[in-house]
């Protein structure tokens, strides 16, 4: 009963603020930087001592991160439409 | 360890004083992102493409890179540009409190446009329709009809941005300044307790936390009253 009547529907639910969420957290994985883990934005300020063009450095580091919210945004929309399917006609 | 309760008392006041800093960078991002979340929210809902394109690019850049990456491209990666260090805005541009102002109010403004953008295409098309068979002019209908309704709409997300925006405050501590995050660390520094005095800073940041949204449930509660 869980499995194939109540998660179905309950998923379909939970899903839009869970990707929010997601996509929050994901943003939020830069804060590590501040606490000197080697993450992308602690390279990107390493590189940037050496290369002497911290916005090049830093807008990289922005694309990365574009780059992985939206596909994360796209791959919810698509498991959100799914968890839909039997709305659209 | 030891959890020694008098170093808080002795730590409390000195954190107050990054009080003042914080609620006024919350303060400036909010009016600033109020001010680009205007515009942005008008592009946003036009009809042309063109217009709402470049709108459009900019609510998603800043949606979807951490707040931190914005202040350091603006902070950091600015002073890469010549022209731009000789320019009049540079006076303002090398502090940290402008940067973290612009940094901010940039990302503040795309969220809000697009909370409402959510919120006044959200007011039913009805109310729209019937406003416009009354003979309202497109102004009229947006003030008087659109608007006070898309304001309820938006009001509750609304105060999850500021809530956030209070937190994403705690980033200017990362450019040297000394706000409530920022007092924190220096005096984590000198007395080696990090543990009080970031729970110390933590409870501050609850109780402001707490007091906004309660001030925000109460502007909710003061539109949601039928006042016409």
């Amino acid at each position: 009963m869980l499995f194939f009547v109540r998660l179905p529907q309950a998923w379909r639910i939970a899903l839009p603020s869970f990707g929010n969420h997601l996509v929050s957290l994901m943003k939020d994985t830069a804060l590590v930087s501040v606490i000197g883990l080697d993450e992308i934005m602690f390279t990107a300020k390493m590189a940037t001592s050496v290369t002497q063009a911290p916005f090049t450095m830093f807008a990289v580091v922005a694309v990365i991160y574009l780059a992985f919210t939206s596909a994360l945004s796209t791959g919810l929309r698509l498991l959100e439409q799914r968890a839909n399917r039997h709305l659209v006609r | 360890m030891s959890f020694d309760l008098s170093l808080i008392a002795e730590t409390f006041p000195r954190l107050l004083e990054g009080l003042w800093l914080t609620l006024l960078l919350l303060g400036g991002s909010l009016v600033g992102g109020a001010i680009l979340a205007a515009p942005t929210t008008w592009m946003l809902l036009h009809r042309h493409r063109l217009v709402a394109a470049p709108a459009r690019v900019y609510v998603w850049m800043f949606r979807g890179t951490p707040a931190l990456v914005q202040l350091f491209v603006i902070y950091y990666g600015l002073a890469q540009f010549e022209w731009l260090r000789g320019s009049m805005a540079w006076t303002l541009l090398r502090e940290p409190f402008w940067c973290c102002i612009l940094a901010f109010s940039l990302n503040s403004g795309a969220y809000t446009a697009e909370i409402l953008r959510g919120a006044i295409s959200g007011v039913p098309d009805e109310q729209r329709e019937a406003a416009r068979a009354l003979g309202l002019r497109p102004a009229q209908i947006f003030r008087l009809v659109l608007w006070p309704q898309a304001l309820r709409l938006a009001l509750p997300p609304y105060s999850n941005e500021v809530v956030g925006m209070m937190k994403t405050t705690a980033l200017a501590s990362t450019v040297t300044l000394a706000d409530i995050t920022g007092i924190a660390e220096t005096v984590a520094a000198e007395t080696f307790a990090p543990y009080e005095v970031y729970l110390t800073a933590a409870a501050i940041y609850l109780v402001l936390a707490f007091s906004l949204e309660a001030l925000l449930r109460k502007a909710e509660a003061h539109l949601s009253q039928e006042r016409i």
